[in-house]
C-alpha cells in the first residue's frame, strides 16, 4: 500500500512535469521556417534535395535550379546544419517515402573543423522531425551527447522568448501556422521562399563586421563531421541516390586573405570526395564562377549571396551539372 | 560522457535500475561493469592507464601482505616493504608525471636553453589525478597497517574505478569506501529520494550559480584591458563559479552514489565561512587536503632528515621556533605539490606556495597572535572578531583565485592591480550573456545570479549554525517537498546557462 | 603523564587535556599542533613516531597519547 502511494506520487509528478513542459513548449517554442522545411520534406516528392549550411540556404535557389533542369527540388540547408544533421534529413526523406533522385550537399569547410555548438539551433531540426526511426537515431547520435535539458525541457533554449509569449501564442493559433504559411518569416533583411530558399536583401549595415571564418588548419578535422559525410555517401549509394558536393563561392578577397587555409581544405575535400566516389565542385576554384565572386554580390565577407546573385549562381551551377558528363557517378 | 549530458542521465538510470533488479551478490560486479563502460566511453585506449594503476597498486598490496605473513624478521619486513612501496609509488606517480607534466617540462627547457624540442601530443586520461591518488593512498595504508589488502583483484578494480567519483573525486579511502562498494544494498525509496534531492541541488549550484557567473568571469578574464574596471567582479564571480561548479559536481556525484546506497567522503564544508587559510583547506576539497596531510605532510615531517633539521633548528633558533620550522617546511612542500597537482603551469605553483606561505607564517606566529589578542583584550569568540576573520580569509582566498584563473602570473598581478585602482561596475551590463552577443538579458542574469547566491547563502548559514537542512526538509509534508524539488528542477532550464557559453565541469580536467 | 600534560599545555594552552576525549574530532589540535607534540614527545621520551601512528585514536585524549608513548617506549 505504501509503495502504491509512492508510485502514485511519482506518476503524478511525471504527469505534472510533462504537462508543464508541453505548456511551456507551446508558449515558448517559436514558429520557425525549419518547421516548413521539414513539412515539405516529408509530404512531397523531390528530385533534388539541397542540404548544407547557411551558404547553401542563401546561395541555392530551387526555383531557378528547377527552371533549368525541369525538376522539383527543395532547399533543406540551415545555418548550423552539420553533416550529422544533413545525414538525418536525407534519411528522414527516405524513411517517409519521399526518396529524392539526387542530393546536393553544400559543403562548408567550417562545419568540418568544428563541433555542433549547443546553442539555439542545436536541436531545432530534431524538434521538427516527426516521430520516426530516423528521429530516434538522431536522438541517439546527437541529442544524447548534449545537455540533458535539450531532451527533458525541449523549450529551454527559447526561455528568452518569455517576453514575446503573446506573439508566439497568437501565431500558433493562427491559420498560417496550421497551413505552414510563410508570410511571417519575411523581414527587411530576407525573404523566405516555400522552396526553402532564403533571399537576402541589401541592408545598410552589411559587411560592417568582418567576421573571421573557422579555418581548416590541416589537423583540425572533426572526426564526427567526416564520419557523417561518409555515412551520407553510403546512404545515398545504398538508396541509389546521386550525391554531389558543392562549395559555393566565397568573396575573392576572403579566399585571398586565407588562401592557404582555403586551398588546404580544397585539397582535403577533393581527396575525400574522390575516395567516396562523390562529384565535388569547389566553385572558388572553377573558372566559370570567377566573375561571381565580387564582394559586392555578398552580404558579408563570409560569403552569403544576395538573392539576385544567388539566382545567377544557381543558374550557372545547374547548367554546369546538367551538361557535365565528365564526372562519373557511382 | 559529461555529467550534464543526456547520455549520462540514461546511463545512471540504467545502472540504478539494474542494480536493484539483479541478485544482490552480483551488485558490485554490476557497478564494476558500468564503471568500466563509463571509463571506456572516454576512449578505449585510456583503459590501459586505469588497468596499469589498478594492477600495480593491487600487486603492491598483495606483495606487502605476503612479506608480512611469510617473514618473521621485523627488519626484513620493513626493508622489503619499503622497496615495494617505493616501486609502487614510482610507477604510478611516474605515469601521472609523464602524462601531465612532460609538455610543461619541455616548454621550460625550451625557454631556458633556447632549444626547439617539439611538444608531445599527450591526451590526459580521464580522472588520472584522482584515481592515482586514491590507489596510491591504498598502498601506503596497507604498508602502515591501516587496512587489510584486498584479495580479489576485481573487487579492487571497482575501488579504483567507481564511476561517479572517478572524474573529479572525492578521493576515497579504502577502509571507508571499499566495504560499502562490496556490500549488498536493498532498494530504499527514501534513500533514492535523498539522492535525487542532492543531485538536483548539485545541478542547481552548477547551472544557476557557476554557469551564470562563468559567463561574466570568462568575459572579464579574456579581455583584461577592456574590462579593467571589473577585475574585482571577475574574481568574485570566479569564487562563486568555482565553488558552485566543484561543490555542485560533488553533490551530483554524492547523490548518484547514494542511489546505490554508497556514501562518499565529503569534499566541501562551506569553505567561504573559513576563519583562516588552514581552516579553509579543512573545508575546501577536503579529500585532497586530508590525502596530502596523511600521505605527504606527516611522512615528510616525521622523516629522518626532517628530524635532524628539527634538532638543528631547535639549537639555533630556540625551542618554539625550532619545533615549528620543520613543520613549516613540510607544509610548504605539501602546497607546492598541491599547486603542481592543479596543473602544469607556473601560476599554479605560485597559487600553491601562496597558500603554503600564509599557513606557515601563521603557524610560526601562532604564539605571537595569542599574546597580541591578550594584550588587546580581544575575545576570540566575539561575533565581530569571527566576522573579521571570515572576511580576512575570504580576501586572502580571492587573491589566490587570481593565480588560479588568470592565464599567467603577470596577468594575475595586473588584474590585482586593476582591482584596487579602477572600478567601473556599470560595465557589467555591457557583457553579453547570449550566444548572439546580445546584452538584452545581462541584467536579468545578474539578478538571477544574485538571487541564487542568496539562496545558497541562507542554506549555508543554516548549516553553519548546525541545522541539517535536508533533515529538516525531510520532516516537512510531502507537498512542500515536492514543491521544492519541482522548483529546483525547473530552475535548471529556466535560470541556468546553456553549455554553449560555459562548458563542462572545471575539475573534470584534472 | 605529568610531563605529557606540561608539553600539551606549552604547545596549545586553553584546552582541558585531563578530561577532553575529542581533541582531534573537535579540531582542538590541528596538524601543526600534532606534529609539535610529536616532536616534543620524541625528545622527551626518546621514542620515534611513524606516520602510521598519526591516527585520531592516538591523539583524541591525553590518556590515549600516554598509552601510545608507553607502547612505543617498550618497542624502542
Amino acid at each position: 500500500m505504501r509503495n502504491f502511494k509512492r508510485f502514485a506520487v511519482l506518476a503524478f509528478l511525471l504527469a505534472l512535469v510533462i504537462g508543464v513542459n508541453s505548456l511551456l513548449s507551446f508558449a515558448l517554442y517559436p514558429y520557425t521556417y525549419s518547421r516548413v522545411d521539414i513539412h515539405h520534406l516529408i509530404s512531397e516528392d523531390h528530385d533534388t534535395i539541397f542540404v548544407g549550411s547557411s551558404h547553401g540556404k542563401c546561395g541555392l535557389n530551387p526555383e531557378v535550379f528547377d527552371s533549368v533542369c525541369g525538376t522539383v527540388s527543395t532547399n533543406q540547408c540551415l545555418g548550423g546544419e552539420y553533416p550529422i544533421d544533413a545525414y538525418h534529413i536525407v534519411r528522414l526523406a527516405c524513411e517517409t517515402g519521399h526518396k529524392p533522385k539526387q542530393v546536393i550537399y553544400e559543403l562548408d569547410a567550417g562545419y568540418f573543423v568544428s563541433e555542433p555548438n549547443e546553442g539555439a539551433d542545436f536541436a531545432i531540426l530534431y524538434q521538427e522531425f516527426p516521430a520516426s526511426f530516423t528521429k530516434f537515431h538522431y536522438w541517439m547520435t546527437k541529442i544524447l551527447d548534449g545537455d540533458f535539458r535539450n531532451t527533458l525541457f525541449p523549450w529551454y533554449l527559447y526561455r528568452g522568448k518569455i517576453f514575446s509569449v503573446n506573439n508566439t501564442l497568437s501565431q500558433k493559433r493562427s491559420e498560417e501556422y496550421k497551413d505552414f504559411g510563410i508570410s511571417s518569416f519575411a523581414n527587411p533583411a530576407q525573404i523566405y521562399h516555400s522552396s526553402g530558399f532564403i533571399e537576402r536583401l541589401v541592408q545598410p549595415a552589411d559587411k560592417s563586421v568582418k567576421d573571421i571564418p573557422v579555418l581548416y588548419t590541416g589537423d583540425n578535422i572533426s572526426p564526427e563531421s567526416e564520419i557523417y559525410f561518409r555515412r551520407l555517401a553510403q546512404l545515398c549509394e545504398r538508396e541509389g541516390i546521386r550525391l554531389i558536393a558543392v562549395t559555393t563561392p566565397v568573396p575573392e578577397v576572403t579566399v585571398q586573405e586565407y588562401s592557404s587555409a582555403y586551398a588546404g581544405a580544397n585539397q582535403y575535400f577533393t581527396a575525400l570526395s574522390k575516395e567516396l566516389g562523390v562529384a565535388y565542385y569547389n566553385c572558388n576554384y572553377i573558372e566559370e564562377f570567377s566573375d561571381l565572386r565580387d564582394l559586392n554580390y555578398f552580404v558579408d565577407y563570409d560569403g552569403h549571396y544576395y538573392g539576385e546573385y544567388a539566382d545567377l549562381f544557381t543558374e550557372r551551377f545547374a547548367k554546369m551539372l546538367d551538361f557535365d558528363d565528365s564526372v562519373t557517378y557511382n | 560522457m559529461s555529467l550534464i549530458s543526456m547520455k549520462f542521465v540514461v546511463f545512471v538510470a540504467a545502472a540504478v535500475f539494474g542494480y536493484y533488479v539483479i541478485p544482490k551478490r552480483f551488485q558490485w560486479m554490476w557497478l564494476l561493469l558500468f564503471s568500466y563502460i563509463y571509463y571506456a566511453s572516454s576512449g578505449v585506449k585510456f583503459l590501459f592507464f586505469l588497468l596499469f594503476s589498478t594492477l600495480t597498486t593491487y600487486g603492491a598490496g598483495r606483495l606487502l601482505y605476503a612479506v608480512r605473513t611469510s617473514c618473521t624478521d621485523k627488519k626484513k619486513v620493513r626493508f622489503y616493504g619499503r622497496i615495494i612501496v617505493v616501486c609502487g609509488l614510482f610507477l604510478n606517480f611516474g605515469m601521472l608525471a609523464v602524462m601531465k607534466y612532460t609538455n610543461f617540462a619541455v616548454l621550460n627547457i625550451n625557454a631556458v636553453f633556447g632549444t626547439q624540442i617539439d611538444l608531445f601530443s599527450l591526451l590526459l586520461p580521464l580522472g588520472i589525478s584522482f584515481y592515482t591518488f586514491q590507489s596510491t593512498g591504498y598502498v601506503l595504508d596497507v604498508y602502515w597497517g591501516k587496512c587489510e589488502p584486498e584479495r580479489n583483484v576485481l573487487r579492487f578494480a571497482l575501488f579504483v574505478s567507481f564511476f561517479p567519483q572517478i572524474l573529479q573525486g572525492p578521493i576515497g579511502r579504502f577502509h571507508r569506501l571499499a566495504g560499502q562498494l562490496y556490500a549488498e544494498h536493498t532498494f530504499d525509496f527514501q534513500r533514492i529520494e535523498r539522492g535525487l534531492e542532492l543531485i538536483l541541488w548539485g545541478f542547481f549550484k552548477k547551472m544557476v550559480l557557476a554557469d551564470n557567473a562563468g559567463v561574466f568571469v570568462s568575459a572579464i578574464f579574456s579581455d583584461t584591458q577592456k574590462y579593467a574596471g571589473l577585475s574585482i567582479f571577475g574574481v568574485l564571480g570566479y569564487s562563486i563559479q568555482l565553488y558552485g561548479d566543484f561543490s555542485g559536481g560533488m553533490d551530483v556525484v554524492q547523490g548518484i552514489s547514494n542511489l546505490f546506497g554508497i556514501t562518499l567522503d565529503d569534499n566541501f564544508k562551506r569553505p567561504y565561512f573559513a576563519r583562516s587559510i588552514t581552516d579553509f583547506w579543512h573545508r575546501w576539497h577536503i579529500t585532497l587536503g586530508t590525502w596530502m596531510k596523511d600521505y605527504v605532510f606527516y611522512p615528510v615531517s616525521l622523516s629522518g632528515w626532517m628530524n635532524r633539521f628539527g634538532r638543528f633548528a631547535k639549537k639555533r633558533f630556540g625551542k618554539s621556533i625550532g619545533r615549528t620550522l620543520p613543520i613549516c617546511v613540510a607544509n610548504l612542500i605539501v602546497f607546492l605539490v598541491v599547486g603542481i597537482w592543479h596543473g602544469a603551469a607556473w601560476k599554479f605553483i605560485v597559487y600553491g606556495l601562496y597558500n603554503g606561505i600564509i599557513i606557515a607564517v601563521s603557524g610560526l606566529l601562532a604564539g605571537q597572535y595569542r599574546s597580541w589578542k591578550k594584550a588587546l583584550h580581544i575575545n576570540g569568540s566575539a561575533w565581530w572578531y569571527q566576522l573579521f576573520q571570515i572576511l580576512r580569509t575570504f580576501l586572502l582566498v580571492n587573491i589566490s583565485w587570481f593565480f588560479d584563473r588568470a592565464d599567467s602570473v603577470p596577468q594575475a598581478l595586473g588584474m590585482m592591480h586593476n582591482a584596487v585602482t579602477t572600478f567601473t561596475p556599470s560595465e557589467l551590463l555591457s557583457i553579453p550573456v547570449q550566444q548572439n552577443g546580445s546584452t538584452a538579458m545581462t541584467a536579468a542574469v545578474l539578478v538571477i545570479l544574485a538571487a541564487g547566491c542568496l539562496v545558497l547563502f541562507c542554506v549555508s548559514v543554516l548549516q553553519e549554525r548546525g541545522v541539517c537542512v535536508r533533515e529538516a526538509l525531510a520532516k516537512r509534508p510531502l507537498v512542500l517537498r515536492l514543491a521544492v524539488y519541482l522548483a529546483l528542477f525547473f530552475a535548471l532550464p529556466c535560470l541556468g546557462q546553456p553549455p554553449s557559453l560555459t562548458g563542462g565541469f572545471i575539475y573534470a580536467q584534472f | 603523564m605529568e610531563q605529557l600534560l606540561e608539553i600539551l599545555e606549552d604547545i596549545q594552552p586553553d584546552a582541558d587535556y585531563e578530561h577532553c576525549e575529542t581533541l582531534i574530532d573537535d579540531g582542538i589540535l590541528d596538524s601543526f599542533a600534532i606534529l609539535s607534540i610529536v616532536s616534543e614527545l620524541e625528545d622527551a621520551f626518546g621514542i620515534s613516531v611513524t606516520p602510521a601512528e598519526i591516527v585520531p585514536e592516538n591523539f583524541n585524549s591525553a590518556k590515549a597519547l600516554w598509552a601510545m608513548v608507553c607502547r612505543l617506549k617498550e618497542e624502542a
